[in-house]
């Protein structure tokens, strides 16, 4: 399952749909600390989370999620910045993508963070 | 485009190098480029005038694909025809080269053309604005004496450089083109083009499967290169505008059908359609609201994190839905917005009236589509005005980039790691910290968010350094948990800071949390003092000499003070003396006024109220006299004789919990003024020379005797040369090391200075940045030691009256955050040494200054004692005492001190010492 932290409508919306359409299923969640209540880490392959949000930014948000066992976290920033990508790969977290998403990129990225997760967990 | 930027793409070109060039980056550009070239040559047979009009238009097309340029002007008619046909011919060549039709290989053209508009970019970046990352650079690399700290700024410096590109490409680009041709139109051109490129380099989603990518190429090539040619001819350029715009318009058009096409299936567009209508609609609304709540509140007319953040999730809503034209408002919307954040620049009244068009343009009820039928727009010409007050900032501010740097990320995670270790480090000892370690992160941290402007993490990375490297000295100490948890918040808090930087959003306000630290670390250098005596440990080495000596500093101070104090008070109140000499006593007012001072710093407020009840009786008897006209012993002998007992009880005390600190410098009894402390690593470099040069003396005497006995005196007298060497090779280093035992780095009362500055600025609510120039300056050890008085009340001074409340400096239009610099300069060689303390505050007022010629004499009245800017007297100052004691202190040292202020801008204080 594939985890979705968004507190926009529309984003969410559009994740869920590009999401389901590859065939994951999903959760969505508004806010962070609904998702930590909630939400079975085990059973979370991937959490995709929006790097602002009214609440706080993603990278602490993605922190907070690995340390409640959450892994990988995959940031969707609105604004096309290398830095944040750089940014959040030295924080650990699994990188920083940027809108608009088309299904070939979005599919290519999980297919390979969910690979890399089955490998290290072997 | 001129010669300006010709010869700057590439030296005077030669045709061999243009065409020897195997890559043709925009594969949108050759087939205009082709025909431009066919122009020139045809004109260039028959002749004609337009010549040269044309040959700059292929310098422009050259430029753009990152090609060397040749200079025109030098070549003759035949070069010139020789040049187009090579290039025309290489131009079909390659063409030909291209498989036509293949989408990798456009896709593969296309980011190769903006990778060489980048390159390009940062290669005017460099000439056209020295930007204040060059300055960080330039700041960084100047500190360094390591070769790990300048490689380390280096990369700081290169990868700020080329995240900056990316976004200062917009505001490049109007750059370029207005340089070249003046006039009105241009700069709405300029515009036109940032748009254009924006939409060039983000709006197409980079995905090989991609369809209708081929149409939308096809129309932004020509369309950049008809922008170019209507800027080079400044008499078409209102016809060709409007052209541009309707151009520009079906270029958003197209963009849509292929958004849509990629990004949204039929099925769940309508779906999608509706959710954006409502989060529009709701997030407009709260925007309006807080925008008024804003607006009305007068002085808080800065935008928040909270603003951007709302539209920029606006703004990707409405690209997820395609809704190409919203998303084109929103967009230059939101980088007028973050531009004014980023900057923290007020709201104009400008500001609120397009904000109010904006949402009646994007309201979902309007119709902003309907610029995309190929009319000009009411929401076309509202997204020009956007990006026209957004390239207006720019110009007036120029190019600074607040981003927060990407090696930093390095530091970010040495934090996260250290957060850990110290949250897991209960009960175990101080050294099992990871303090050392991140010092050099903090350094470096604090350094880079100082060259950025993000004073926040610079003012909480400060104190996290002062704080470790405290902890650095403390040895074996086991922390207290509640000092732990503190330790371990403030740094998860500065890696929150950190990561706001990064995200754009605002950076949280940590000032109690630095109050906190700095406590600690007032108290903490304490405890280190009295531990490192009960335990008699050498804790000399470890802790630093300037940290640990402060204390003792202050008391040997105080001692010689309150003995002179109470000397002088007994002169006073004894039977010849009258209360009229009271006033004629200055130095017994700057004497406490010192005393008052030094205790401040040290939180020792009895002392410091004791003082100030001294100076109140003093200050207020002598006006009595003065009013009453007339001679009466001292009335307030009695009660001035109190005072002093009470100061030496008040001594005692703090000498009781204050021990006198026995390590190093030796400290030598300071009353005679010809003494001296020397640190006692420089005594044992010291004692060392003076045994070797007597070991030297004694070896040359016994081969002296040796020769006396014997008749070999040849070989004796080579030794006795040697030993003579060797002897004199150790009287110059002696004298090197006493010469060099008596002078001292400025540094290392800067140290002292910043902690004070921050300190005094957190006790007074205000947002100071200290920075002390020339600190590597060697002083006299003596000299140095009488400075720290006058200069510390200098900087008090102007964190009390010069720098304003943040409330105010923001609406006199300055940043938060005031700036204070010393700067050192002089001494060594040169005969005078001179210190100049200036900061941006509220200078001094027009009242005391005056206006006229005679405005700097009467400045320098404030250094006469009673005279004061201020009406009333309060813990911090107003007596009028402060800089009459300066002034005494700098004439004792006899120097001189003036200073000049403008109102409004800052004062600045000029010191001159002989050296």
């Amino acid at each position: 399952m594939i985890l979705v932290i968004d507190d926009s409508a529309t984003r969410s919306l559009a994740l869920r749909q590009s999401l389901s359409r590859l065939g994951h299923g999903v959760c969505c969640h508004t806010r962070l600390q609904q998702a930590l209540d909630k939400v079975n880490p085990a059973e979370v392959d991937l959490v995709v989370m929006a790097l602002v949000r009214d609440e706080g930014n993603g990278f602490d948000g993605g922190m907070l999620l690995r340390e409640h066992g959450f892994c990988p976290v995959l940031l969707v920033a609105d604004v096309d910045n290398p830095t944040d990508d750089i940014w959040g790969k030295a924080q650990g977290l699994a990188g920083v993508v940027s809108w608009p998403l088309a299904d070939a990129t979005l599919k290519d990225m999980i297919d390979g963070l969910l690979q890399r997760e089955q490998g290290g967990s072997q | 485009m001129s010669e300006g930027v010709g010869g700057e793409a590439g030296a005077p070109g030669s045709i061999g190098e243009a065409s020897s060039r195997q890559t043709w980056a925009g594969g949108a550009l050759q087939t205009p480029l082709l025909g431009l070239l066919q122009q020139a040559q045809r004109s260039l047979d028959s002749s004609a005038t337009d010549l040269s009009a044309l040959l700059a238009r292929i310098s422009s097309v050259l430029i753009l694909l990152g090609m060397a340029v040749p200079a025109w002007q030098g070549m003759t008619p035949a070069q010139i025809a020789r040049f187009l046909l090579t290039l025309e011919l290489q131009l079909r060549d390659d063409m030909e080269d291209l498989p036509p039709g293949s989408a990798a290989a456009t896709m593969e053209t296309q980011s190769r053309c903006c990778g060489l508009m980048l390159r390009q970019a940062a290669r005017h970046l460099r000439l056209i604005c020295s930007d204040s990352l060059g300055a960080a650079h330039a700041q960084l690399t100047s500190r360094s004496r390591q070769s790990e700290h300048a490689e380390r700024a280096g990369a700081l410096a290169r990868t700020a450089d080329a995240v900056g590109r990316l976004q200062l490409l917009n505001a490049l680009l109007p750059a370029v083109f207005d340089t070249s041709i003046a006039g009105g139109r241009t700069s709405q051109l300029g515009r036109l083009a940032v748009l254009l490129s924006r939409r060039e380099l983000k709006g197409l989603p980079a995905t090989d499967s991609t369809p209708g990518r081929a149409p939308v190429e096809r129309i932004l090539g020509p369309l950049l290169l008809q922008l170019r040619t209507c800027l080079q001819a400044p008499g078409a350029a209102t016809e060709s505008h409007d052209l541009l715009v309707r151009d520009c318009l079906n270029y958003s058009k197209q963009r849509q059908a292929l958004l849509q096409d990629c990004l949204v299936e039929e099925g769940s567009r309508s779906e999608l359609s509706r959710c954006f209508r409502k989060e529009l609609t709701c997030g407009l609304d709260r925007l309006r609201a807080e925008w008024r709540a804003l607006s009305a509140r007068q002085g808080l007319r800065y935008l928040c994190g909270w603003h951007c953040a709302w539209v920029s999730r606006l703004t990707t809503a409405a690209l997820i839905c395609a809704d190409v034209p919203r998303h084109d408002l929103l967009e230059a919307w939101r980088l007028l917005l973050c531009w004014q954040f980023e900057r923290s620049e007020p709201l104009e009244q400008c500001d609120l009236q397009l904000f109010d068009e904006l949402c009646a343009a994007l309201a979902p009820g309007a119709a902003p589509g309907s610029c995309a039928t190929g009319e000009t727009g009411e929401a076309g010409m509202l997204e020009l005005r956007l990006a026209a007050a957004l390239c207006v900032r720019q110009e007036s501010t120029g190019v600074v980039s607040g981003q927060v740097p990407v090696s930093l990320a390095q530091n970010i995670r040495a934090l996260l790691t250290a957060c850990a270790d110290i949250r897991a480090s209960q009960g175990l000892p101080v050294s099992c910290l990871p303090g050392r370690r991140l010092l050099v992160e903090l350094r470096l941290l604090t350094s880079g968010a100082r060259a950025l402007g993000v004073y926040r993490v610079e003012a909480l990375g400060s104190a996290l350094a002062e704080v470790h490297l405290m902890l650095a000295g403390a040895g074996d100490m086991v922390l207290e948990p509640d000092r732990l948890e503190l330790l371990a918040a403030a740094h998860s808090r500065l890696c929150s800071c950190l990561n706001c930087a990064a995200a754009h959003q605002e950076v949280p306000d940590c000032r109690e949390l630095i109050a906190s630290l700095y406590n600690w670390l007032d108290t903490g250098i304490r405890e280190l003092a009295s531990r490192s005596r009960n335990a008699a440990v050498r804790a000399a080495d470890r802790v630093p000499e300037a940290e640990q000596s402060l204390v003792a500093c202050f008391q040997r101070e105080a001692v010689a003070l309150v003995e002179a104090i109470d000397h002088r008070i007994a002169v006073l109140a004894g039977p010849t003396a009258t209360a009229a000499e009271i006033p004629a006593c200055p130095q017994l007012l700057s004497l406490l006024h010192t005393l008052k001072g030094s205790a401040l710093q040290f939180d020792c407020a009895v002392i410091a109220d004791l003082c100030h009840g001294l100076e109140q009786l003093l200050l207020q008897s002598s006006r009595q006299e003065k009013s009453a006209g007339s001679r009466h012993a001292s009335p307030a002998s009695a009660e001035l004789q109190g005072y002093v007992s009470q100061l030496r009880d008040a001594m005692d005390n703090f000498g009781r919990c204050q021990p006198v600190d026995s390590g190093t410098p030796v400290a030598l009894p300071a009353d005679d003024g010809h003494s001296l402390p020397i640190p006692a690593q420089a005594l044992t470099r010291i004692a060392g020379l003076a045994q070797q040069l007597g070991h030297g003396s004694r070896a040359m005497l016994d081969v002296l005797s040796t020769i006396e006995a014997s008749d070999n005196s040849a070989s004796g007298i080579d030794l006795l040369h040697d030993l003579l060497g060797e002897q004199e090779r150790h009287a110059v280093r002696l004298q090197e090391e006493i010469a060099g035992s008596r002078t001292v780095c400025f540094d290392r009362l800067s140290a002292r200075l910043q902690r004070l500055a921050a300190r005094h600025a957190n006790a007074l609510d205000r947002q100071v940045w200290f920075q002390v120039h020339g600190g590597g300056l060697r002083l006299d050890r003596l000299l140095l030691e009488r400075l720290v008085s006058p200069l510390e009340h200098l900087l008090r001074n102007a964190i009390d009256h010069g720098i304003e409340p943040v409330a105010e400096r923001r609406g006199a239009g300055k940043p938060d955050c005031g700036s204070i610099s010393l700067r050192v300069s002089g001494g060594g060689h040169t005969p005078q040494l001179q210190i100049e303390l200036s900061d941006d505050g509220r200078g001094i007022g027009t009242d005391i200054s005056g206006s006229g010629a005679d405005s700097e004499e009467r400045l320098q009245r404030l250094f006469t004692i009673g005279f004061s800017t201020r009406t009333r007297v309060t813990a911090h100052g107003g007596h009028g005492l402060g800089l009459a004691a300066v002034r005494n202190a700098i004439v004792a040292l006899e120097g001189s001190i003036r200073v000049s202020s403008r109102p409004g801008a800052g004062t600045c204080f000029h010191i001159a010492l002989p050296v």
